[in-house]
């Protein structure tokens, strides 16, 4: 089929050698096929101008657009990156927006151009590049919407709902967006989001659009390929064909064999074939350079900023607030087994609680009399609680003897403790604790009692009855003067009858003895402990006049059913002076 | 009749150059205009396909704890739940910290935070994510200062989600005022918002 087509087309095209004669050619085409489609005739006579310039019909048309569309698209997308990178030059930064928080405005996707601005000259409503105060070493995009208090920006991403919550300093800021190069930076997105399907789909269409870029129906090249006699089988004379012989002048010397045609119309073929070639690798070339861009300023328009989604999910405000007054903790059981021991630690109530730690130790309370006054205090750091005495009418804490139980016998065998603070220079004196006939309002007979003077001195009185049932006679053995110092004291009063070293009254002020004799009991009277006041006026004790009122502050009064050593005393006093002097 | 000399068609193939970049540069500039010409802010209505989404079920406050002696102690289970659909980690951090506050109660207050799942707002059934537990432990004053995502703190990472399939995570947050508390903070107050935020990641 090839053989018997080429003569035909050999002799088609012979007439037409002489160059200007286009009838003949024209005429010599259209025997033999019958196909009007030898719209080739006028640019053949161009052809024969040998000048390179060539006529385009048909499919060459459509390759034509084909190669026009391609570097439509790929010049404006190289476009698109040449505005993304020309204004590096200029010191302004280029990043490409990986999140959407700023729809509508900007996409992830988009490269931005960010102007640099002078520290501090931000303005509201603009869109700036900032360092992400989040995430260090990231990039952020947002609206700056608001002046911090502190002299920082407050910025917003559009599409968030709330501002982002961290400030950021004047110096973190960029630059000024001011150019949006819409889609150029897809595949870094791509890229960062592994997509790998988009960015073969990217690369496969680059490569496509370059190659049809690079066609060029100008060329003889690819037409020379396709057009050799056998592969238009049945098809004579088509314009393809006719566009190869353009030297066929220099074979017109040649009445030679249709093979000698043919061998000489390869090498002619051949030789355009490789101008074509080398045409086409220098578009190629110019191309691939253009191509090239993106790839080296790839390095700097991947710089990403995130214009990055935030929300808070805020809870209502919570409050915590502390007690006006810590209440006291419990405190260790006092030691030596006291028959109660008064803390004044209950921040309100007439009750004072029994700390001794014995059985039934809740039913030997203290009731609150009178004028009293509860001090606040700490237990742990700052003086404790305490009791304020002084008022009128006088105040005291009467002590039960128990459950149902009325008046005991006076002991001979005891200790009183209490801590007292008067004020300073007081010299009002008075009566700290004691054993009274009466359990509430004034005793007849009161005893046993530690008192302070007028001159600040601590006594402790009782009044044995030295054989006379209705003579009882009042002693005390006292301290030297001056505890009217406004400073917290203990005193401690002993009374035991037995053993020659032991017997007597004892009288202790801050754990160290300062006085006893040998008194070995008191008045033989029944009745209730008490501290505070009790009426003084049956007796003459000494330092008493009037009816005293202690004008101070008492706290940690105790009574034990023992006379305590001096060593116990002095650890009393230790054991407790940093809970009641706060330090 | 469609007839095009070659040279017209280099002459075309290559004019097409400056056309194209004029058309890009038109699309850069109108992309501009667009992007920066308006400053209106609709803030807060263009939900993208792509977000963040973070709710708590704690109503309003957590506490509201009153009257507190030394020692005493509390706790509460948040559970936060992201329905957002894209990866993002989240903070817990403080806001509105000590407003109005005179006497600051919040050194003594000693937080412990710990991440898990389940329980309820009293914390019945909250199993810890990691054991052995990882908490985070403060006193309110050092959370007080954690007002920014950047210090918040936390270890939850949701994984993108949807409204259908969220992923949740419970906060146990127990306080206790110090046993140590100084009798100077008696009385004393303190207040916070507890505020959990989303960033894509």
């Amino acid at each position: 089929m090839p053989e018997s087509s080429l003569p035909t087309a050999a002799s088609g095209h012979r007439p037409g050698r002489p160059a200007g004669d286009p009838s003949a050619g024209a005429s010599a085409g259209l025997p033999d096929d019958g196909v009007p489609s030898v719209t080739t005739t006028p640019p053949r006579t161009a052809t024969a101008g040998d000048d390179g310039s060539h006529v385009i019909a048909g499919l060459d048309l459509f390759r034509l657009t084909v190669s026009v569309l391609a570097r439509a698209i790929l010049f404006a997308v190289l476009g698109l990156l040449v505005w993304a990178v020309l204004p590096l030059a200029m010191g302004w930064q280029t990043t490409t927006v990986v999140t959407n928080s700023m729809v509508p405005r900007i996409y992830a996707g988009d490269i931005i151009v960010a102007r640099p601005i002078p520290t501090g000259t931000a303005a509201l409503g603009q869109i700036l590049l900032v360092d992400d105060p989040d995430h260090a070493g990231r990039l952020r995009l947002h609206r700056y919407v608001e002046a911090a208090s502190d002299g920082g920006l407050i910025l917003r991403g559009d599409a968030n709902s709330d501002n982002d919550s961290s400030p950021v300093t004047p110096a973190a800021v960029h630059g000024v967006a001011v150019l949006r190069v819409p889609f150029a930076g897809l595949p870094v997105v791509w890229f960062m989001e592994k997509n790998w399907g988009n960015l073969a789909a990217v690369l496969v269409g680059a490569s496509a659009l370059l190659v049809a870029a690079a066609s060029a129906p100008g060329a003889p090249t690819s037409p020379g390929g396709s057009s050799t006699p056998g592969s238009a089988p049945g098809q004579p004379g088509t314009p393809h064909e006719s566009r190869t012989r353009r030297p066929g002048a220099r074979s017109t010397g040649r009445t030679g064999a249709p093979r000698t045609r043919r061998t000489s119309r390869a090498r002619t073929r051949t030789r355009a074939t490789a101008r074509a070639a080398a045409r086409k690798t220098r578009t190629v070339s110019a191309l691939l350079a253009l191509a090239a861009i993106p790839v080296l300023a790839s390095q700097m328009i991947t710089a990403t900023a995130h214009a990055g989604f935030s929300v808070s999910a805020p809870t209502g405000a919570s409050s915590f607030s502390a007690l006006a007054s810590y209440p006291c903790p419990v405190l260790t059981t006092p030691a030596d087994s006291p028959t109660f021991f008064y803390r004044f630690n209950e921040s309100s109530g007439l009750t004072a609680e029994n700390a001794s730690g014995a059985q039934n130790a809740s039913q030997r309370y203290g009731t609150l009399s009178r004028a009293t006054l509860r001090e606040p205090g700490s237990c742990r750091t700052n003086p404790s609680p305490a009791l304020k005495l002084g008022g009128s009418p006088a105040g005291y804490v009467s002590a039960s003897n128990g459950l149902g139980a009325g008046a005991v016998s006076a002991p001979d065998i005891f200790t009183a403790e209490i801590w007292f603070k008067a004020p300073a220079g007081s010299t009002a004196g008075g009566r700290l604790i004691g054993f009274g006939n009466a359990q509430t309002g004034d005793s007849v007979v009161s005893d046993r009692h530690l008192y302070m003077t007028s001159n600040g001195t601590i006594a402790f009185g009782a009044a044995p009855n030295p054989g006379n049932s209705t003579n009882f006679k009042a002693t005390a053995i006292t301290s030297a003067p001056g505890y009217n110092d406004g400073i917290w004291h203990q005193a401690t009063a002993t009374m035991y009858p037995y053993g020659t070293s032991t017997a007597g009254m004892r009288l202790y002020v801050d754990g160290v003895l300062v006085s006893e004799n040998a008194v070995t009991a008191g008045a033989d009277i029944s009745g209730y402990w008490r501290v505070g006041y009790d009426a003084l006026g049956t007796n003459s004790w000494p330092g008493v006049s009037g009816s005293p009122v202690f004008a101070g502050t008492v706290d940690n009064a105790a009574v034990y059913p023992a006379a305590l050593t001096a060593g116990q005393v002095a650890a009393h006093f230790t054991a407790t002076k940093s809970e009641i002097r706060g330090s | 009749m469609a007839q095009i000399s070659a040279r017209t068609a280099k002459w075309v193939k290559w004019s097409v150059v400056p056309a194209a970049l004029l058309v890009s540069g038109l699309a850069v500039s109108q992309a501009s205009y667009s992007a920066f010409s308006s400053q209106t802010v609709d803030a807060g209505n263009n939900w993208a396909a792509g977000t963040v989404k973070l709710v708590n079920n704690a109503g309003s406050a957590v506490f509201k704890a009153e009257n507190l002696k030394p020692g005493q102690t509390g706790a509460k289970c948040v559970t936060v739940t992201s329905t957002g659909s894209l990866a993002s980690a989240v903070k817990l951090y403080a806001k509105d910290f000590n407003t109005a506050v005179t006497n600051d109660l919040s050194p003594f207050i000693n937080l412990v935070i710990t991440e898990g799942t389940g329980g309820t707002a009293d914390c019945q059934g909250f199993q810890p994510s990691v054991t052995p537990a990882d908490t985070s432990e403060l006193t309110l004053a050092s959370f007080g200062t954690k007002s920014t995502f950047a210090n918040g703190v936390g270890t939850w990472a949701p994984a993108g989600a949807t409204t259908a399939a969220p992923v949740a995570r419970t906060y146990k947050i127990a306080y206790t005022l110090s046993s140590t508390a100084p009798d100077s903070a008696q009385g004393g107050t303190a207040n916070v918002v507890f505020t959990w935020e989303a960033q894509n990641s």
